[in-house]
């Protein structure tokens, strides 16, 4: 008989998880009880997370092309809400979930990131400085 | 869009991306870590000047790939040019070695140069490094391969399993690991790196997994002894050996899972026996003198052979035949490019577990729709099926060919079947409706795209014409199988 287990968001909404979901989480695996309050989570970003864990709970082989797909579309979210989905998964400490999302924020930043820190600040060199930086760094 | 909308774009976009790493700034440092560690390098490197608290965050990263376009791009430049940049490249590397402040390292992945006696002593403390940071994946780019100048340089990965706390695994003094370094008598002119550095360091029982590219000196007897000394060696995966020629993978004490030999040239005498681990043996290369004996998890072999006599085809089938009648009933994939081991007359085994075939015509045979039946008929419960008909195309092909007919077999577990080299032959054309018609619950046939169409003596002689008869003939050929499919079947067809 597989427990349930209760997640309670910040803005009191509880969401009930079976035990094969829940257990993806560290936190919770190690927890004594099954009753668990994620602080700093809300009801919208906790939900998220719980739909991840069951969709991974339920298909064993995560090599699978369809949850890669899945997993992909799971990610590509605003950056608002991709932020929020990495402190929730942090906090739950769901590896699998955190490695998903944070490759996601590296792609994002990718090269990007210098570029426009040029472009909005035009009177900061950035090129040069990095360059700078660089060299004392010994690249 | 206009100039100024334009540029208002990428402000915004600019500003964005600002506020990710702002974004990025409210998360713990680990997290933070982690993200750094997915940036090349020297953009990992270059965060360190957002702010006070992100300067160090790049000196934990947990990838260490020192990628350089020159260097790790062995095959367009010349040695002077690579010279030129060696210098400034180890002191890159030591720098940063020496900056690395975090526990530990997923990936290390380096180029050194084992003919340059500059690299001896950098090496040694690499290896050190990344040992004492309990590295996972350790990748070596060996410099320029004077064996095979065309090809790069070579490569040595290795993957080791988690190392114990033990601070014994690095007491080992300078001194006596570069005495190691050249002292190895039953190690002969491998580069020292490979076996003498992990040896050195007693690492070898960690070693996990072991890939070499390219890599010169690689007898039987080196393998064998990284075999005898790696207790926990799951996956080995040779690429292009020179000198294999003979290999004993002699168990009950090895780990061995899977045993790749990719681009082998010369005859491979190789004997597996009581490997009680093994699941895959992969072979491509010229030629195989194959013995099998007691490997009871073998559940996956490919045989790929190139450039076999009429004489050595005819040897290496009946060495085939009789290897995979010991395996028959376990094998799950097999993959023969080249090497059609049954036509009709054979008496055949039947391979009860076999759910993916593969199967490469050399050439283009009266007898291939026979070959074709006879395999259907060995694998009763086949689920997938990949045809690679034959790619030479010459002008002397008959179009008149009288292909035999082979007697109905209907197949009741094929769903999936993918042909590959499928130039509108008439022969190709009977072995696709062969399995049409027996293969009675098909679900997807897929053709594959065709690099050439004509061989090229026809190509000469078609010149200016030839593009566009080419591309006819193509949509002859996709029609002729559109009209005689089944409505039930997903048809795939990119030619």
């Amino acid at each position: 008989m597989s427990r349930v287990f209760k997640l309670k968001s910040s803005d009191n909404e509880t969401f009930e998880v079976e035990e094969a979901a829940a257990l993806l989480s560290e936190t919770i695996k190690s927890s004594s009880s099954t009753e668990i309050t994620v602080p700093n989570v809300k009801a919208e970003i906790l939900g998220k997370v719980v739909e991840w864990c069951n969709k991974h709970a339920e298909s064993e082989d995560t090599k699978d092309q369809l949850i890669k797909e899945w997993d992909a579309e799971f990610v590509s979210v605003d950056q608002h809400v991709l932020f929020k989905l990495i402190t929730a998964a942090d906090y739950l400490q769901i590896k699998e979930l955190v490695d998903q999302l944070t490759q996601r924020v590296g792609d994002m930043i990718k090269a990007k990131t210098l570029k426009t820190v040029e472009m909005t600040y035009p009177t900061f060199n950035v090129e040069r400085e990095v360059q700078e930086e660089l060299k004392s760094l010994g690249f | 869009m206009s100039y100024r909308a334009s540029h208002v774009a990428q402000a915004e976009k600019g500003v964005q991306n600002l506020v990710v790493v702002d974004r990025i700034s409210a998360l713990p440092d680990e997290l933070i870590v982690s993200i750094v560690s997915l940036l090349p390098l020297k953009e990992a490197a270059a965060t360190s000047i957002l702010s006070t608290r992100w300067r160090h965050f790049w000196t934990f990263i947990t990838t260490l790939d020192f990628h350089h376009d020159v260097l790790f791009d062995l095959r367009s430049y010349t040695r002077k040019r690579i010279e030129s940049e060696i210098d400034r490249y180890l002191n890159w590397v030591n720098s940063v070695v020496k900056q690395h402040r975090g526990p530990t390292i997923q990936l290390f992945r380096v180029y050194a140069d084992i003919n340059d006696p500059k690299y001896a002593s950098s090496i040694y403390t690499w290896v050190r490094f990344a040992l004492e940071k309990r590295v996972q994946k350790f990748d070596f780019l060996l410099s320029k391969n004077r064996f095979f100048p065309s090809k790069g340089g070579s490569e040595i990965k290795a993957v080791f399993s988690t190392f114990p706390h033990s601070d014994q695994l690095l007491n080992v003094d300078r001194g006596s690991a570069l005495k190691h370094l050249f002292s190895k008598p039953d190690i002969p002119s491998l580069h020292p790196c490979a076996y003498s550095c992990f040896s050195a360091f007693s690492c070898l029982k960690y070693l996990k997994a072991l890939d070499f590219g390219s890599v010169i000196g690689l007898t039987g007897q080196v393998l064998e002894c990284f075999l005898s000394n790696c207790p926990v060696l799951e996956r080995l995966k040779v690429v292009r050996p020179n000198r294999l020629a003979n290999f004993r993978v002699i168990g009950p004490l090895i780990a061995l899972k899977y045993l790749h030999i990719l681009k082998h040239t010369g005859l491979l005498s190789i004997e597996i026996c009581d490997v009680n681990q093994l699941v895959s043996f992969i072979y491509v290369g010229d030629e195989i003198n194959l013995l099998l004996k007691n490997v009871p998890q073998l559940v996956e072999v490919s045989i790929s052979s190139r450039r076999l006599s009429f004489k050595e085809s005819h040897s290496q089938r009946e060495v085939l035949k009789s290897q995979l009648e010991v395996v028959k009933s376990q094998l799950e994939v097999l993959r023969l490019n080249n090497s059609v081991l049954y036509n009709g007359k054979d008496v055949f085994p039947t391979f009860v577990n076999l759910k993916h075939l593969e199967l490469g015509f050399k050439e283009v045979d009266d007898c291939c729709l026979l070959q074709l039946a006879s395999s259907m008929r060995a694998s009763p419960f086949l689920h997938k099926l990949v045809l690679k008909l034959a790619k030479v195309i010459s002008i002397y092909y008959s179009r008149e060919m009288q292909i035999k007919q082979a007697p109905k077999c209907f197949h009741e577990y094929l769903r999936v079947v993918e042909v590959a080299e499928y130039h509108g032959r008439t022969s190709d054309f009977e072995l696709v409706m062969y399995l049409i018609e027996n293969a009675v619950e098909l679900e997807k046939l897929v053709i594959h795209p065709v690099g050439t169409w004509y061989s090229y003596d026809r190509r000469m002689q078609y010149d200016g014409n030839a593009e566009r008869e080419e591309k006819a003939e193509r949509k002859q050929a996709t029609q002729q199988l559109k009209e005689q499919m089944p409505s039930t079947l997903d048809f795939i067809c990119r030619l």
